[in-house]
C-alpha cells in the first residue's frame, strides 16, 4: 500500500467536537429551562433584571446541571467499561452489587435518622455501602472455585446484588409507612432534586479521578477486552489493568449512585449508541460515550424538573425516554450502517 | 545446527485440578532456533497446554521453560511479549472491532502503557494485513468474517507484535485448502527469514511439509521428537494417535493414510 494510502490515526476530537458542541449547548440551554418565573422558560435577561433568578440559575441550576452531566458522564463511562473488560454487551454499571449496596445503604440511613435525614448522611451511608457491594462481590468471586475470571465477577456481583436487594426488602417492610417508606421509594427512584454546589463537590473526587483513568487508558480498553491469552500474550498485566479501569469506572458510578439513587438505562444503552455511531474503538467510543451520556442526562433531568409542578423522579424518565429512543432509533432510524 | 535451542522446556509438569499434574506429566524438550517445529498429538495430549505454559499464562507446577537463554519467570510480561506472540485456536471478539483496529493490538507490546499506537504503527499493521492477503477486508469488522478470515486475521495481528517466536495453535484450523496452503507457505517464509514457529495441528501430512523438526506428543509427555525424516513414520504416529496409520511417500510429500476404521 503506497504511504498516502495508510490510514490515519482517528483523533477523538476531530471526530467528536460536534458532540462537544451539543453537550455545551444543551448545557447552557438547560440553565434556562424551569419553572422560574414562569414554567418551561426563564428569560436570560432577567439574569441581570431579577435577583432571584439569578440566584435561581446560579446557585441550583448551574449546580444541578452538572450534577447531571456528571452522572450522565460517570453511568455511561462505567456502562462501556464493564461491558468491554466482561466482554459482554448486557452488563451495566450496578452490576458488581453497587447499585443494590448504595440503595441499601440509603435505605438504612432513612430507616435509622428517619426521613429527614441529612441528604449528606444518606449519601455518605450509600457511597460507603455501595463501594462495600463492591469490595465484597470482588472478595466472593475470588473465593469461588468455579469458572474464569469474568464469571466469578459476574456471579459474585449477582450474588451479593441479590443480598442488599433482599436487605433494602427487609427495610421497606419494617419502615415507617407514613414517613420512611415515601423517602425510601423516592430516593430507589432515582433524582437529582435538592443539588447543591455541595454536592457537585462531592461528586467531583470520585468522578474526575475515575474518568480520568477510562479516558487515559481507553485504547488499552481494547485490549483488556480480548479474550485472556490473547490479552496475555500481548504483554498487559490483565488483574492489575483490568482491575484499575473496574476501580476508575465503579467509583464514578458508585459516587453518582449515592447523590442520584438509582437511574437505569443510561449505562446500559448509552455505549451501543456510541459504539454504533462511532464504532467499538474505545479510542472514540469512550470519549463519545461521555459526551452523549452527559447530554442525555442533562436533557432527561430537564424533563425531570421543568413537566410538572412537582420533580418527576430521574428514574423514570431515563428508563422512559431512554426505553422508546432506543428502541426507535435501534430499528426506525437508518442513520448507521446496518450489521 | 550447533546454535543452542531458543526454547528449552525441562521437566515440566502441570495439572488443572486438585489431582496432581496430569496434563503435562515431565516434560523436556528443546526447540531449535530460526525452525519450524511442529507439535502433534491426539486430543487432550496437552500440546494447548504446552503453548500457555511456554507463553506463560500458565504456572508450572513444576520444571522450568528458558527463553533465548533466560528463565521466562526472570522476564517481565512486557519484554516477554515482545519475543513470544501466540495465536489462540479460536479467537473471539464481541464488538465489532475493524480489521485494521483488531490487527493494531499486535502492537501493544510496543506501545508505552498510556500511549496509543502511532503512524509508524499504523504502517506495521496495514503491512501484517497485506501479508496475510487481508488487504481488501481492513476495514471490516472482525465478528462479520468467516472462520477462516479471522483466523488469518489472528495471525495478522500475531504478525504485527514482530516477535521472534510465534507460537500458533492449530493455525489451519478452520480454513479452506488454498489458505492452509498459503499459510504454510508463510510459516515456511518466517522461519526462513530467522523466526522461530511452533505450531500444534491436527494434520500431520500438512505440518510435515513445513516442519523442521516434529513433537510427538501423548499423555502429557513427548513420545518422540526429532528432524522430520527420522520421526515422521509409521510406528511413531500409530503410537501418538492410538489407531494404526501409515507414512506413505507421494511424489516425495510425506502423507499419513489412515489405517482400516475399527
Amino acid at each position: 500500500m503506497p504511504p498516502d494510502q495508510i490510514p490515519q490515526r482517528p483523533s477523538a476530537v476531530r471526530t467528536l467536537w460536534p458532540l462537544g458542541v451539543a453537550l455545551l449547548m444543551v448545557a447552557v440551554l438547560s440553565l434556562f429551562a424551569g419553572r422560574y418565573p414562569a414554567p418551561f422558560w426563564t428569560p436570560p435577561r432577567l439574569l441581570w433584571e431579577d435577583d432571584l433568578a439569578a440566584r435561581v440559575v446560579w446557585s441550583l441550576r448551574l449546580p444541578r446541571v452538572m450534577a447531571a452531566m456528571l452522572l450522565g458522564m460517570s453511568l455511561s463511562g462505567a456502562g462501556i467499561v464493564l461491558q468491554t473488560v466482561f466482554r459482554n454487551p448486557l452488563v451495566e454499571p450496578g452490576f458488581l452489587g453497587v447499585t443494590q449496596g448504595a440503595a441499601f445503604g440509603a435505605a438504612l440511613a432513612i430507616l435509622g435518622l428517619g426521613a429527614d435525614a441529612s441528604p449528606l448522611a444518606v449519601e455518605a451511608s450509600a457511597m460507603l455501602l455501595s463501594l462495600a457491594g463492591l469490595a465484597l462481590s470482588y472478595t466472593v468471586a475470588r473465593r469461588f472455585h468455579f469458572g474464569g475470571w469474568v464469571l466469578r465477577l459476574v456471579l459474585g456481583g449477582i450474588a451479593v446484588s441479590a443480598l442488599f436487594s433482599a436487605g433494602v426488602g427487609i427495610i421497606k417492610y419494617l419502615a415507617d409507612p407514613l414517613a420512611d417508606l415515601p423517602a425510601i421509594t423516592f430516593w430507589l427512584l432515582g433524582g437529582l432534586s435538592g443539588t447543591t454546589w455541595q454536592t457537585v463537590l462531592h461528586l467531583l473526587p470520585f468522578v474526575l479521578p475515575g474518568l480520568a483513568v477510562i479516558v487515559v487508558m481507553r485504547w488499552r480498553l481494547n485490549l483488556l477486552g480480548l479474550q485472556d491469552e490473547t490479552a496475555f500474550s500481548l504483554g498487559t498485566a490483565l488483574s492489575r489493568e483490568r482491575g484499575l479501569v473496574l476501580l476508575g469506572a465503579v467509583a464514578a458510578a458508585a459516587a453518582v449512585t449515592a447523590v442520584a439513587g438509582i437511574v437505569g438505562w443510561i449505562g446500559l444503552m448509552v455505549p451501543h449508541l456510541a459504539r454504533r455511531a462511532y464504532g467499538a474503538d474505545s479510542r472514540i467510543a469512550v470519549p463519545a460515550s461521555l459526551l452523549i451520556g452527559g447530554i442525555f442526562a442533562i436533557a432527561c433531568d430537564d424533563v425531570a424538573r421543568t413537566m410538572f409542578a412537582g420533580e418527576i423522579p430521574l428514574g423514570i424518565v431515563t428508563s422512559l425516554v431512554g426505553a422508546f429512543g432506543f428502541v426507535l432509533l435501534m430499528t426506525r432510524v437508518k442513520l448507521w450502517v446496518p450489521r | 545446527m550447533t546454535e543452542p535451542p531458543v526454547l528449552s522446556l525441562r521437566d515440566l509438569r502441570f495439572g488443572y485440578d486438585a489431582a496432581g499434574p496430569n496434563a503435562l506429566r515431565g516434560l523436556s524438550l528443546d526447540i531449535p532456533a530460526g525452525a519450524t517445529t511442529v507439535v502433534l498429538g491426539a486430543n487432550g495430549a496437552g500440546k494447548t497446554t504446552l503453548l500457555h505454559v511456554i507463553l506463560g499464562l500458565l504456572s508450572p507446577q513444576g520444571g522450568e521453560v528458558w527463553i533465548a537463554g533466560r528463565r521466562q519467570t526472570d522476564r517481565t510480561r512486557r519484554e516477554s511479549s515482545r519475543l513470544v506472540a501466540m495465536v489462540p485456536q479460536n479467537e473471539h471478539i464481541p464488538f465489532d472491532l475493524s480489521v485494521l483496529e483488531y490487527v493494531l493490538m499486535g502492537r501493544s507490546p510496543h506501545i508505552a502503557i498510556l500511549d496509543m499506537p502511532s503512524q509508524a504503527d499504523y504502517e506495521i499493521a496495514v503491512e501484517s494485513i497485506e501479508a496475510m492477503g487481508l488487504q481488501h477486508l481492513s476495514h471490516r469488522a472482525v465478528p462479520e468474517l468467516s472462520g477462516g478470515e479471522r483466523q488469518l486475521a489472528t495471525m495478522a495481528r500475531a504478525l504485527a507484535q514482530r516477535a521472534p517466536i510465534l507460537l500458533l495453535d492449530e493455525p489451519a484450523a478452520h480454513l479452506d485448502l488454498g489458505n492452509t496452503m498459503r499459510l504454510l507457505g508463510l510459516i515456511d517464509v518466517l522461519a526462513k527469514q530467522g523466526n522461530t514457529v511452533v505450531f500444534t495441528s491436527h494434520d500431520p501430512s500438512a505440518a510435515a511439509s513445513v516442519a523442521h523438526t516434529i513433537v510427538l506428543m501423548r499423555d502429557g509427555q513427548v513420545l518422540a521428537t526429532g528432524p522430520t525424516e527420522s520421526v515422521f513414520t509409521s510406528e511413531h504416529l500409530t503410537l501418538t494417535y492410538g489407531v494404526p496409520v501409515r507414512v506413505a511417500t507421494v511424489e516425495g510429500l510425506q502423507v499419513v493414510l489412515p489405517g482400516r476404521i475399527p
